[in-house]
């Protein structure tokens, strides 16, 4: 279910209204209340890779490196590791902290690091195959040395070890709990070793966590944070307007007028390292050309997407490379992505088009503004002369190779300029399995993939990736990238908290010297 | 019932195409079907599924790999208090009003009474649900507005949910006291000299009741029905919840409950409305009958 636009302008006028009392106290200052707008089935650490979870897992657990999310560039940290060094090109030692307690109580050791890991280098049970192949398929095993040493085997030399071993998804949790409790129980009510620990969780509809009082590190710095569904807009704003909830997350920007109108409130901004996008299936007949696709990329105005749709908040993409991300700077001056109808109309005469009908299909009410988006992008096709039609679709799953196009988002899994084209677009991603995607149609790609992906050298990876973000864009054209889409949080004034770096966005993080309530 | 329900929700999708996004390879399909039964052909997954009924086995939500009773017990407290107090809500103001609005029919106050009637049916759940939101939550912030977590976060679901059926309750309340007023009895016992009230409960009000007994049954199916969407606005961790949860991945043992369990209740209702049938009009009660056919 979704509200029109006049339910909002209704809420607007209502928080002009409301804009001149005072926010209510807070119920309690050591408590935050958070309205989320999706939220998560399970909180398998391991298992749970989209963007709904995302948002809770850094509460809950730690990764044997962590990265400073503070600084603007990639730094890593001792996590649960304290130390690690090569043993060979494809070996790596890690040496575990001592002492720290998981939230069953038990100690950490060897046995949840090789428990935890293994699951997603090599799972063996389908239900967990969630990030394997985007994200560790070229980790292949994890070996337990002592009680306190292990190490990582990779298939090639991996120069991205510690940046994917600082995602989420290599949370480590206690092989213990999950031996008495089973996977299906202790997914529900994992034990981390994280600042906060799980307090009770409704699947799909809330979850408070609680501080950790053995917690190795800083100290938590809220007693409580409760995560509770709030998926309609306006009750969202409403909730946070009125007291009900103290941070609120996703508020699109004709919506944000109540918010900054009012006292005591104020919004965080962002554009997150994250396209969304049409996946193009390079196999369909219709689309089979590339001249095809790239037409239908070059019919598309994409600042006027920006803003119409986002207020001019959201950037339109140039070619794969995140605006705003350090790691992608070097690639500023490529824009591969113009709006060009004529050469769209040029290149569709070149490539016999003759009325094939296009069908664009998208998943109603998933991704903010989607819905707007996919009938915009359909007028724009049809203005250059494709034939086209929108198709709704619930899930794309079995028999995906009908479709033409799949609406999806790729975000920055890990920091690296690699760290949302590999996990979306590798070889063991969805799209190559169900040969949407078709790399070996193109002998420049697996090589400049492969310089990107293990290279060492930083010029050099750059080079290739230059190369790599031309060729996809110009001539293999896999997809249509639309716009990095603006994402908003609203707090209480008192809250300190700002958008965090290095990490996988939606990510909320609450640890110590991350959030202050004053 | 079972039959309708366990092919209609095999009919409408796999949940693990659902479950996940980016898809599963043969094997990986395979396996998880194996998991749940769903590798068999659908005679014997039905056999199984009726099997497992039988013995008070309601089977474990694929999506959540919890115990389905577990899901719905720990929802069901939040849609009861909403659902019991709506109902109270209902009768509380919807038989007053349409007592009303049949009285003083034609009339301010018989006005005012249809008006709002009307204003209720015609508002769906969750615009009202918005409006009292924006009224009461932001613009006077006298309400809570999301969650369960203390009384008054349930008054605005409450009223929402309350508000169509009051209208309907109104609405055939006062079309059946029209009706019984215009009756010989009505006159008789006015020509007795009987004052206005008690023409009005012990003769008027007694001999509506009847249908309006009905329509107020098919109110109570009506409130689950609402608290579907009324749940979702207001945050609500209900069953409501728990089931558009489980429609929307295709849980089968989730939802299969959800269905069955609500045909059950739809059905308790409706003994229950024929049993007060009985109360409300002697002639019903067998007792009754036996003694007007030996008369």
């Amino acid at each position: 279910m979704s509200f029109a636009r006049r339910d909002l302008m209704a809420a607007a006028a209502a928080g002009t209204l409301a804009s001149a009392m005072p926010m209510p106290a807070m119920a309690n200052p050591r408590e935050l209340r958070v309205g989320v707008q999706t939220h998560a089935r399970t909180l398998d650490f391991q298992a749970e890779t989209g963007n709904n979870a995302a948002q809770f897992l850094d509460c809950l657990c730690d990764t044997l490196v962590e990265i400073d999310t503070r600084s603007a560039t990639p730094r890593y940290m001792p996590g649960l590791a304290t130390a690690w060094h090569s043993i060979s090109p494809t070996v790596t030692e890690f040496r575990l902290r001592e002492g720290v307690r998981m939230h069953d109580g038990t100690l950490m050791d060897a046995d949840d690091v090789v428990f935890s890991l293994q699951r997603v280098f090599t799972p063996t049970e389908a239900r967990y195959r969630g990030n394997h192949g985007r994200y560790f398929s070229n980790f292949a095993r994890v070996e337990k040395q002592d009680a306190m040493t292990v190490r990582i085997v990779t298939h090639r030399p991996d120069p991205l070890v510690e940046a994917l071993l600082s995602c989420r998804n290599a949370g480590i949790a206690s092989k213990e709990q999950a031996d008495a409790l089973g996977l299906d129980r202790a997914a529900q009510s994992p034990a981390g070793s994280g600042p906060y620990r799980v307090g009770s969780f409704r699947p799909n509809a809330e979850l408070t966590v609680e501080r950790f009082a053995d917690y190795w590190g800083p100290a938590a710095p809220l007693d409580r944070v409760r995560f509770t569904r709030v998926s309609e807009m306006a009750p969202r704003v409403t909730a946070l307007l009125n007291g009900d909830v103290d941070f609120i997350v996703s508020i699109p920007p004709d919506q944000q007028a109540p918010i900054r109108a009012r006292r005591g409130l104020r919004l965080v901004e962002t554009t997150w390292p994250m396209f969304f996008l049409y996946v193009l299936n390079m196999n369909r007949p219709e689309i089979a050309d590339p001249r095809i696709r790239r037409a239908m990329n070059l019919a598309i105005d994409r600042n006027a997407l920006a803003s119409a749709l986002w207020g001019g908040k959201a950037h339109a993409p140039r070619g794969h490379y995140f605006r705003g991300f350090a790691d992608h700077d070097f690639l500023n001056d490529l824009n591969l992505l113009p709006y060009d109808p004529a050469e769209a109309r040029r290149l569709m005469r070149a490539a016999g088009y003759n009325g094939e009908e296009i069908v664009l299909s998208f998943q109603s009410a998933y991704y903010t503004y989607g819905d707007l988006g996919a009938q915009a992008v359909l007028d724009m096709w049809k203005d250059v002369g494709f034939r086209a039609r929108l198709q709704v679709i619930e899930g794309f799953g079995q028999n995906s190779s009908r479709f033409f196009t799949r609406d999806w988002s790729n975000p920055l899994y890990y920091p690296d300029m690699l760290g949302a084209f590999d996990t979306h677009w590798a070889q063991a991603s969805w799209v190559t399995r169900d040969k949407w995607f078709a790399p070996e149609k193109f002998p420049a790609y697996q090589p400049l993939y492969d310089a990107v992906r293990f290279g060492t050298d930083p010029q050099a990876r750059r080079d290739a990736y230059r190369r790599l973000v031309i060729l996809t864009e110009t001539e293999m054209v896999p997809w249509v990238l639309l716009y990095q889409p603006a994402e908003a949080y609203a707090m209480r004034a008192n809250i300190a908290w700002e958008i965090p770096h290095n990490v996988r966005p939606y990510q909320l993080p609450f640890r110590a010297g991350l959030v202050n309530v004053s | 019932m079972l039959v309708v329900t366990f092919a209609g929700a095999r009919i409408s999708g796999n949940p693990f195409d659902y479950l996940y996004d980016d898809g599963l390879t043969a094997e990986q399909r395979a396996e998880l079907s194996a998991e749940f039964g769903l590798d068999r052909p659908l005679p014997a997954q039905f056999a199984a599924y009726v099997g497992a009924l039988a013995t008070g086995n309601f089977g474990v939500s694929i999506a959540q790999r919890r115990p389905v009773l577990d899901l719905y017990a720990e929802a069901l407290p939040s849609t009861l208090v909403l659902a019991v107090s709506a109902f109270a809500l209902t009768l509380a103001v919807g038989l007053p009003l349409g007592v009303l609005a049949a009285v003083r029919r034609g009339r301010f106050w018989g006005g005012v009474a249809m008006g709002v009637a009307f204003l209720g049916y015609a508002m769906p759940h969750f615009v009202l649900a918005i409006i009292l939101v924006l009224v009461f939550g932001l613009a006077l912030s006298w309400l809570p507005s999301v969650g369960g977590d203390t009384p008054w976060h349930y008054v605005l679901p409450t009223v929402t949910l309350a508000a169509g059926l009051v209208a309907s309750v109104v609405r055939f309340l006062r079309g059946e006291m029209l009706e019984v007023m215009g009756q010989d009895h009505v006159r008789t016992a006015r020509a007795t000299g009987l004052s206005g009230p008690r023409v009005l409960w012990g003769h008027v009000a007694r001999n509506a009741a009847l249908p309006v007994l009905t329509i107020v049954g098919l109110q109570l199916n009506g409130l689950i029905n609402g608290s579907l969407i009324i749940e979702t606005v207001f945050a609500l961790p209900g069953i409501g919840q728990t089931f558009v949860g489980a429609v929307q991945v295709r849980d089968y043992p989730v939802l299969q409950f959800g269905v069955m369990a609500y045909a059950l209740v739809v059905v308790v209702i409706n003994l229950g409305v024929d049993a007060l049938y009985a109360v409300a009009d002697p002639r019903i009660r067998r007792g009754g009958a036996t003694r007007m056919a030996e008369a």
